[in-house]
């Protein structure tokens, strides 16, 4: 029944986005660290990272000024840590769909609390296939942004991971991340241009 | 714009992680290993030929000896040599399969030693090994298969299967790679075993598309196919060894194999002995599928096998359901099978091989860092813990 609901409300979304083709391009960049994490019994120190994502999204539906956003975005984390007096470096993708609300607070500043869906393992692993345990991860994310000029943005993000997710998934990407970035909006309605 | 697009779909293309950490590609003539060694005099030209072209299925002779601690324990064995496996044969290092000329009289444990025997086992004789790539789990922890098969070992279940450790493998006095030596799953393999010639042995295996009837009679194997065929459960029962089946089965659908029933299947019989289920090949388990019950993962709706069909006849029979459910719970109930003597078991592989798995990492990156290599083997402890909670609380 609960797959049903999902599919008629993507139907219905995708019909929005005929009628409210507005869209976003972004790119954030930011840090995120872990606490406390172990790795094959392991006790990893200093575990973080330097976050780049970049990607673009859709407005599916809207209420007045209020609307929300599906997208995907490319993420690319730069994490670093000690694991046994061992260095490491580590670069990895991960493609993640944001989905979010938006909150006009004033003319210039909104706020849009929202989740990412994404990938655990990586893209071309084998095991990478549905059925994978731990294959998907949600984080939650609550951001701001504030109107520059022209539909120019600029926007901070607070993402982390509530999941009770074993360590290892949170060694290449850790579960705690702050961000700032810029995004641009296209509208073609011009009724609802802030 | 277009290059941002440009960035993203770069970025995508490279899509695996990467870890840059160096490691140094340490001289094997001054590692100090607790392994064995194994080096092989070829032709040169021929072996090359024999690991480029995979499905040539090329055999070539060689010169097979082996160092224990530094001792010279097997000089110069005459051997035939062949690139096997599937997938697996696309790695750098390729699984070979290693045929003596003569049985090798391993009655000193010289050639293979594992730390336990089955009883109904013997090991005195061998006619051919496989040092084997680990697999699909090559690139990964390299010891998936040689630790799921010892814990089956160890908890001496009604089976039949591969004897293995990891060994160093030389061709012609340069380092091959860290392979994982093993005995065979084939009629050769199952007649060693047994302490049987190998014309005594009749043997089936299945594979994803096909069931290859591979030796002894072959009437008996399509009567059995038949029997199958109709459903005819009479005769069924009184071809098969129950006990080996549903040991068989149940091992199998604990560790959530999903390269199974479908493939990496033999049974096989000694004269006019029932058939028993042969396990090996024990890579593609702890991947895909954990949450399913032991009767999902035996249903294998992906591709139609004689396996599947062959349990849910005997499934349908009340006796042979309550002697399954009863046998799986009287497991589960000993913890033979568990969590921690999986990690036990993983722990003393990892100690044998984490000096030489940086070998491997230098010559061929795979797995691509130690830290690679902690992952996955995190990885897989993590998937058998959670496995172990989903059977207790099903089968229960």
């Amino acid at each position: 029944m609960k797959k049903r609901h999902f599919l008629f409300f993507f139907i219905f979304t995708a019909f929005e986005v005929i009628a409210q083709p507005d869209r976003t391009i972004f790119l954030n960049s930011g840090f995120s660290f872990n606490n406390n994490l172990q790795l094959n019994a392991a006790k990893v120190t200093n575990s973080k990272g330097y976050v780049l994502t970049y990607g673009g999204s859709l407005t599916v539906f809207s209420v007045k000024e209020k609307y929300l956003s599906i997208g995907i975005a490319g993420k690319t984390i730069f994490a670093s840590g000690v694991r046994n007096a061992e260095k490491f470096n580590v670069v990895t993708l991960r493609l993640v769909f944001p989905l979010k609300m938006v909150f006009p607070l004033t003319e210039k500043w909104l706020v849009s609390p929202g989740f990412n869906f994404q990938n655990n393992i990586d893209l071309n692993d084998p095991d990478f296939r549905l059925g994978y345990k731990n294959l998907w991860r949600l984080d939650y994310s609550v951001g701001m942004k504030y109107l520059i000029k022209n539909q120019w943005f600029m926007t901070t993000k607070v993402k982390l991971n509530l999941q009770n997710i074993p360590d290892v998934f949170f060694f290449n990407d850790p579960k705690f991340a702050l961000l700032v970035g810029i995004e641009k909006s296209f509208f073609k309605d011009t009724k609802n241009n802030l | 714009m277009r290059k941002l697009l440009f960035f993203i779909i770069l970025t995508l293309a490279f899509s695996c992680s990467k870890f840059y950490e160096n490691y140094e590609l340490l001289d094997i003539t001054e590692i100090e290993t607790e392994l064995p060694i194994i080096n092989i005099g070829v032709n040169c030209d021929e072996f090359n030929e024999m690991t480029s072209q995979v499905d040539e299925e090329i055999e070539i002779k060689g010169q097979f000896s082996m160092f224990r601690n530094g001792v010279l324990v097997i000089e110069n064995e005459k051997v035939e040599l062949e690139v096997k496996g599937g997938f697996s044969t696309r790695f750098s290092l390729k699984t070979l399969g290693v045929k003596f000329e003569n049985k090798y009289d391993n009655s000193d444990r010289s050639l293979i030693n594992p730390n336990k025997i089955l009883p109904h086992h013997n090991l005195d004789k061998i006619k051919a090994i496989r040092l084997r790539n680990s697999g699909n789990d090559f690139v990964k922890t390299m010891i998936k298969d040689l630790s799921l098969t010892q814990l089956a070992i160890n908890a001496e279940l009604n089976l039949d299967l591969t004897y293995g450790e990891p060994v160093l493998v030389y061709i012609n006095n340069e380092f091959h790679g860290l392979l994982n030596l093993r005995t065979e799953a084939n009629s050769n393999g199952m007649a060693g075993l047994n302490g049987v010639k190998k014309d005594a042995v009749t043997l089936a295996k299945i594979t994803t598309h096909k069931l290859i009837k591979k030796d002894g009679d072959f009437d008996r194997i399509d009567a059995f196919l038949e029997a199958i065929n109709v459903e005819n459960l009479k005769y069924l029962k009184d071809e098969i060894d129950i006990d080996n089946f549903i040991d068989y089965i149940i091992f199998q659908t604990y560790i959530s194999n999903t390269d199974w029933p479908h493939n990496n299947a033999r049974f096989y019989a000694i004269g006019q002995e029932k058939f028993r289920f042969v396990l090996f090949d024990l890579d593609g388990a702890l991947r895909l599928r954990l949450s399913k019950t032991p009767l999902n993962i035996i249903e294998d709706k992906r591709f139609p096998n004689i396996l599947t069909d062959l349990f849910f006849i005997f499934y349908a029979e009340e006796n042979f359901k309550n002697a399954f459910w009863n046998r799986y719970n009287s497991i589960l109930e000993s913890r033979i099978i568990s969590y921690n003597n999986f990690k036990s078991i993983v722990d003393a592989n990892i100690a044998q091989i984490e000096l030489e798995i940086q070998l491997q990492i230098g010559k061929h990156q795979a797995p691509s860092t130690i830290i690679e290599w902690n992952i996955e083997l995190d990885k897989m402890l993590t998937l058998f813990q959670y496995r172990e909670q989903v059977v207790y609380e099903l089968v229960e």
